[in-house]
């Protein structure tokens, strides 16, 4: 208990509540509720994360978060900092609070295009490379055609797309599609060729069909790679999303992001960046989690 | 008939086609109901024939017949354990099974399968074990639950690959002594290959001694079932055979260095 509360986190935490409500400043600064709500917030997740495992990667990592928040606000109040292009820490949470709708709905519309490009990439580029890697003659096909247009970064061909394509949505779709489903695919070609031996001619003994071999033995004995995988592609999708919602979105975070700098609001520009990391961390997570539930046998 | 005929059988990979093929002109019948060990120094060709009767390999001149049949790939009315844990390590112990059980020829729903699974397991002595993972398992008892889940095939024919070679002493004794009491009581016919010769004895009904690329010699093991290792090595029968199959072994050692005296 005592190591819990006694720590390096809790000190700067309460020097960060008392800079907050203590320090005067000549600076415009807006009510800090938001400020302070975050703060508890993450204050509760490093307590919790801390008592659970004890390690002290956790204190380090609340202490330079901590530190960071505090120093912000303390320059911003000495008024060392830009007006304009660094906005105080109070402001940009309360964002939070008053584009919470905007914010929202650009949460939902990314997240549900990822939902399709992802979903999409996902099926199709593991059906398709559980067979191209099973079917020799089909790899020495097609693979020569997909190692030349898998290198090409779909960033570079986002402005195309949103051209040609008739919606927005759905050149984001494709977008994504395309940044997810090439690496998939090609990793799933070579977890197929290179698959353990033993296990193959243990399913062939068994007289197996070609479906169920390649859906009940090799899919399962791939999936944890897929999972582990599904991570990067999602860092790359979310990448290419936003760079595509930049270019030509009406909703949307990368939207957000492109819609208030343009009005040169850096206040709501830093919000919109910070919703995006919280959202990729959390996608990420449930990424860890799922591969936890699913795959049993790997973690037991 | 017999249950397997092998006749002239011959096998040699196709990209050294000079060479001396790996078996050549290989001829066994095998009756139903027999446990047969091969037994053979390493490189003798004894896994590839093995391979033949799984169907994983196509002979280049010859043939396997089942039941008057050529086998032409891998069937259902041959189950395999080979050496290496080939269970699927994505399904629990019980779910292996269960894949058998789905693999072999009778359809059964699914709550028969549960309790086909449930007894296999019991035969093989991990009735508590199914839940778990084959890497939660030691080598023994994913042994165990492979050998399980061949029976659970419901073949007629078992094609054991060295077992048990890869499974400590102790432990291993055990292995010979169950499976042999199963694949009698369940009537199997057995190919078990092996380069341990007290496990042939032990096993064997017949065994059958290879030396590179064909057979050596066919030798009956006539002491009756059940064998216990531990009684049986003191007997002179034990003994006599075990002498014989020794200088099979070496008369070839003897002919390779030039027929000159081995001193042993």
């Amino acid at each position: 208990m005592k190591k819990l509360l006694l720590n390096r986190a809790n000190l700067v935490f309460i020097i960060d509540l008392l800079l907050i409500f203590f320090m005067p400043t000549s600076q415009d600064i807006d009510a800090p509720w938001a400020f302070v709500v975050v703060l508890i917030l993450a204050e509760t997740l490093f307590l919790v994360q801390y008592g659970r495992s004890g390690k002290k990667s956790a204190v380090d990592v609340a202490f330079i978060a901590f530190l960071f928040l505090g120093l912000w606000e303390a320059l911003k109040k000495l008024g060392l900092m830009h007006p304009v292009l660094v906005p105080p820490p109070e402001n940009v949470f309360n964002v939070f609070v008053t584009q919470r709708e905007l914010i929202l709905q650009g949460i939902g519309s990314s997240l549900l295009l990822l939902l399709y490009g992802v979903g999409i990439a996902l099926i199709l580029g593991v059906v398709f490379g559980l067979l191209v890697g099973w079917i020799p003659r089909l790899r020495e096909a097609v693979m020569p055609i997909a190692n030349v247009i898998s290198p090409i970064p779909p960033l570079v061909y986002t402005p195309y797309v949103v051209a040609v394509m008739p919606t927005f949505k759905l050149a984001s779709i494709f977008v994504i599609f395309s940044a997810v489903f090439w690496p998939t695919f090609q990793q799933m070609v070579g977890r197929v060729s290179s698959m353990d031996q033993k296990i193959i001619q243990s399913a062939k003994v068994m007289n197996v069909s070609t479906p169920t071999m390649l859906f009940k033995v090799i899919l399962p004995y791939c999936l944890p790679g897929i999972i582990t995988g599904l991570s990067g592609s999602m860092r790359a999708a979310f990448l290419c999303l936003t760079g595509a919602e930049l270019l030509g979105a009406s909703s949307g975070l990368g939207f957000f992001v492109k819609k208030f700098s343009d009005y040169a609001d850096y206040t709501k520009v830093i919000t919109g960046i910070i919703v995006m990391g919280i959202v990729v961390t959390v996608i990420e997570i449930s990424i860890k989690v799922l591969e936890k539930k699913c795959i049993k046998w790997k973690y037991n | 008939m017999s249950k397997i005929e092998i006749r002239h059988l011959s096998f040699g990979y196709e990209e050294n086609k000079n060479h001396t093929p790996i078996l050549k002109d290989i001829n066994l019948s095998i009756e139903e109901g027999e446990f047969i060990c091969i037994l053979g120094p390493s490189g003798c060709g004894k896994s590839t024939l093995l391979s033949l009767l799984e169907g994983l390999n196509v002979s280049s001149e010859g043939g396997i017949y089942i039941d008057g049949n050529e086998i032409k790939g891998p069937g259902t009315d041959r189950a395999v354990v080979f050496q290496h844990y080939s269970l699927f390590p994505w399904l629990s112990a019980k779910k292996n099974i269960i894949f058998g059980i789905k693999q072999g020829n009778k359809k059964y729903s699914k709550a028969q399968r549960d309790e086909l699974a449930d007894e296999y397991l019991k035969n093989v002595g991990l009735e508590e074990a199914g839940d778990k993972y084959p890497a939660q398992l030691s080598g023994g008892m994913q042994q165990r639950v492979a050998i399980a889940r061949a029976l659970a095939m419901e073949a007629d024919i078992l094609l054991m690959d060295e077992p048990f070679g890869a499974i400590d002493p102790k432990l291993r004794q055990e292995l010979q002594e169950l499976f042999s009491r199963l694949s009698k009581e369940k009537g199997k016919t057995v190919v078990f290959v092996t380069h341990d010769i007290d496990e042939a004895i032990l096993l064997a009904d017949r065994i059958v001694v290879m030396e590179p690329g064909r057979i050596r010699a066919e030798i009956p093991v006539t002491i009756p079932n059940p064998r216990k290792r531990d009684e049986l090595a003191g007997t002179e029968e034990f003994q006599k055979l075990h002498r014989k199959l020794i200088s099979l072994f070496y008369e070839r050692v003897a002919q390779e260095i030039g027929n000159e005296e081995v001193v042993l």
